[in-house]
């Protein structure tokens, strides 16, 4: 292929001089409270906060079409396994998801998997919930990154607040083309 | 549809937008207010210097292994099942991404921010061989109804007013006359923009890190459009500069922590997808793209603005971005970054955007990844005038200037005739049309003495 | 400029290195060298402080808004030392006034709004005296100033600390 050998050819050949990879090691700031720092920064991006000692405890709004990936959380009306076509599950109202882990420094919940309609379910559901263990709250992003070393799922996302966009004179509107409500629920 | 075709005499276009001086003032207090966002979150962030000067060094090593890095990412996407594909120029990133969508007879695109399609004129080539293209972007898709440019990489509508706005959804999507609501509109558009998703055949997304040791993309996003373009079609299409690549997995909390807070205040977007190759029986194609990016490393003056991760904060900042919008910069990207990159790829057409800075260094202050933008400002000035792009009355002041300036005696003699006339003249003379610093200023007043006579005279002074 | 600049204009060699590693601003030498860091004597005015651009972000006479480092600022320091001096709150407390060199006659109206919006700045503060460091950005300001007629008056920060020891 002749445009990746010139590409390639012409980085080479004007490539500067090696400059070497920096010590990332002490960046990121360790909160002596995640928990707390992560309620108050899931509510600085639009999102709410649930702490509860079991899944149990949940109670989730009545909705017509769900999906739920997390069991004890909400019933599925929708089984992802049916689904051949993400378009398919254009109105759905709620999904529950499990997060792998959260992040108290930017209320990040991260959210992957590999099944065919799940990558659009986390973006196209009226309302969101995810669902974490409260040991599987960390401090900062280098953290997190540290936890997901080495997996490699279909699909990952970091999920923060509600969608949103400040496109029309900067006025913050939530609720912009996914999730309107997101919900971090920290279970124990 | 628009073209940037002229010559970009930043200084006229400047002044035509500042002649309405409140509108100028609402979009410098818009964009000021959205760096003092960035200030706010930034002050949270006690290891922001920190932080600036680890992506600095990141970008700098992987700019010199930049092929090594390349590599090892193809390998590793095509490892998961996605198709890469290489692009010299913006024709061949045109050609290429048209060619996987006629293979395929999509008709509808759906498309997701990336500058890099704005610079390769995509939109056009594609509507121009019968593929509907939607901007599902808010913003974009507000200046696409509107037939313009985006001014700002970050924000393209911030030149619009919610009025302005309200009219022309009034028009496209049939909202009631009158309504300028932000969040009656933004719900219009969602209803709009969802009904195009679904109807999409493909959808593009830009790249805002593509992770060398993973063969992943990672896409930064807030609105949830772009994840529902690269999940509702069965074809995904994501356009990348050669620059975006980063190392490894560990190097993206340094740039993640400093993206959004850097260009919304946010302390990270709502969605930073990471995709692994495509989804269950979909396409991903990737498209690495050049055009002018390899030529611009070998140039050591102006590398280090490929470390770019286009986040607006030097826009934001710079005094004369806010006070003369981005269409003045007639390029894609504006601001500060803007007038490094146009001028670096078409020097002539481009030639006023070094000058379009006063250098005050605030841009090089805000940017993420230290890129001193300033410094190379005026880098780029010295290549445009030795490449004589500079205007000739200008040029041929500053010889003037010099010349004086370099001759004690007429130096001298320059300084006691402006002292001696310059009070003398009559008022229309000396603030003639041939004096542009007089048509808003006073000029200092002339002092009765120079600095050495009255140095000369002091008791025990000497010259 | 001579520590920052003279060696992109290509000169070089053992005179420059001398002479650059000389030269220093007024207030920089006041307070790194002579080690005074608050001027003494009065001057019972309100002053608006405009942190010049070169003063400010080559020379790092101050911290700056932008950066997260520890805050100082050399000019402001030896100011506040005087008696009865009222240093004003400014809204944008380091935007540059505009004036940039070329700059100010090349974008001629792009300049003069950032002076103006400077000046409105300073006047909503409630000064009297603009003061700074650079002898350009005061000659652009006070060319402003005269033209439309404000209630300001500019001083160099050198004739602010002579003049407060009379």
């Amino acid at each position: 292929m002749a445009a990746r050998e010139e590409i390639l050819a012409a980085l080479r050949r004007n490539a500067p001089a090696p400059a070497p990879a920096p010590d990332l090691a002490g960046l990121g700031a360790d909160f002596p409270e995640p928990l707390a720092e992560l309620e108050r920064s899931v509510a600085a991006v639009g999102g709410q906060f649930l702490r509860v000692s079991d899944r149990g405890a949940v109670v989730l709004p009545p909705s017509k079409r769900v999906v739920s990936l997390v069991p004890g959380i909400g019933r599925s009306t929708v089984d992802l396994d049916d689904v051949t076509d993400p378009r398919a599950l254009a109105d759905l109202d709620l999904a529950v998801l499990p997060g792998e882990l959260a992040v108290a420094e930017n209320g990040a919940v991260w959210v992957e998997g590999r099944r065919l309609g799940q990558r659009a379910v986390f973006v196209i559901a009226e309302h969101l919930v995810l669902v974490v263990a409260a040991a599987d709250v960390v401090s900062n992003l280098h953290q997190a990154y540290a936890r997901l070393e080495g997996r490699r799922p279909g699909y990952g996302v970091f999920i923060s607040g509600p969608s949103k966009t400040a496109d029309i004179e900067q006025a913050l509107v939530v609720g912009a083309q996914g999730a309107r409500t997101c919900t971090v629920v920290v279970v124990g | 549809m628009w073209r940037y075709a002229f010559r970009v005499d930043h200084p006229s276009s400047a002044a035509r937008f500042l002649a309405d001086s409140g509108r100028a003032h609402w979009h410098d207090q818009a964009v000021w207010w959205v760096r003092q966002k960035r200030d706010a979150a930034a002050s949270l962030v006690p290891d922001w210097e920190a932080l600036r000067d680890a992506a600095a060094r990141i970008k700098a090593h992987t700019l010199s292994r930049l092929a090594g890095y390349l590599e090892e990412f193809e390998r590793n996407a095509l490892a998961l099942g996605a198709r890469v594909h290489w692009a010299r120029d913006a024709a061949e990133h045109n050609a290429i991404v048209h060619g996987i969508l006629a293979e395929r007879g999509v008709t509808r695109l759906v498309k997701s921010k990336s500058m890099l399609t704005e610079e390769c004129r995509l939109n056009p080539y594609l509507e121009a061989r019968g593929i509907e293209v939607v901007d599902t972007d808010l913003g974009e898709r507000i200046v696409q109804l509107a037939e313009e440019p985006p001014s700002h990489i970050v924000m393209p509508a911030i030149h619009r007013k919610k009025e302005e706005i309200g009219e022309l959804f009034h028009v496209h999507l049939g909202t009631r006359r009158g309504v300028s609501d932000p969040a009656l509109l933004t719900e219009a558009a969602r209803h709009h923009l969802r009904a195009k998703l679904l109807a999409a055949g493909a959808g593009l997304t830009g790249v805002n890190f593509a992770v060398a040791e993973l063969g992943a993309l990672v896409v930064c996003t807030n609105e949830g459009n772009a994840d529902l373009g690269a999940s509702l079609p069965p074809l995904h299409i994501a356009c990348m500069g050669v620059e975006k690549i980063v190392p490894r997995a560990r190097d993206l909390p340094v740039f993640l922590r400093l993206l959004a807070r850097s260009a919304t205040g946010q302390p990270i977007t709502t969605y930073t997808t990471h995709y692994f190759g495509p989804q269950p029986g979909g396409e991903l194609h990737i498209v690495i793209v050049d055009n002018g990016r390899s030529a611009q490393l070998g140039d050591e003056r102006l590398r280090r603005s490929l470390a770019c991760i286009r986040c607006g904060a030097c826009m934001n900042t710079c005094p004369v971005f806010r006070r003369s919008g981005g269409h003045s910069y007639g390029y894609t990207v504006p601001g500060p970054i803007g007038s490094i990159l146009a001028p670096t790829r078409q020097p002539a057409h481009h030639a006023t955007l070094p000058f379009a800075s006063s250098l005050c260094g605030s841009c090089s202050d805000v940017c993420p990844v230290r890129i001193d933008l300033h410094h190379e400002l005026l880098e780029l000035r010295h290549a445009l005038a030795e490449k004589r792009l500079v205007p000739l009355g200008k040029r041929l002041a500053l010889r003037l200037a010099a010349f004086v300036l370099g001759w004690t005696g007429l130096y001298r003699l320059a300084g006691w005739l402006a002292r001696r006339l310059v009070p003398r003249l009559p008022r229309s003379w000396v603030y003639g049309a041939w004096n542009a610093w007089g048509r808003q200023r006073e000029l200092p007043p002339m002092p009765r003495a120079s600095f050495r006579a009255l140095y000369r005279r002091r008791p025990g002074g000497r010259a | 400029m001579v520590r920052h600049h003279y060696r992109d204009l290509g000169l070089s060699g053992p005179r420059l290195d001398a002479v650059a590693g000389a030269t220093r601003e007024l207030c920089e030498f006041l307070v790194d060298v002579l080690g005074v860091t608050r001027a003494s004597g009065a001057f019972p005015h309100r002053v608006g402080l405009h942190q010049s651009c070169h003063g400010l972000r080559e020379l790092r006479l101050g911290s700056g808004t932008e950066r997260r480092v520890p805050g100082f600022n050399k000019v402001r320091s030896l100011l506040s030392g005087l008696e009865g001096i009222s240093l004003v709150e400014l809204a944008r407390p380091d935007e540059c006034c505009g004036f940039g060199g070329t700059f100010a006659v090349a974008e001629e109206a792009v300049s003069c709004m950032m002076g103006r919006d400077r000046l409105e700045d300073h006047e909503r503060a409630g000064a009297e005296i603009v003061t700074a460091v650079d002898m350009s950005c005061l000659m652009h300001l006070d060319g402003l100033i005269r033209r439309d007629k404000r209630p300001l008056r500019v001083m160099h920060v050198a004739e602010i600390l002579a003049n407060a020891q009379h």
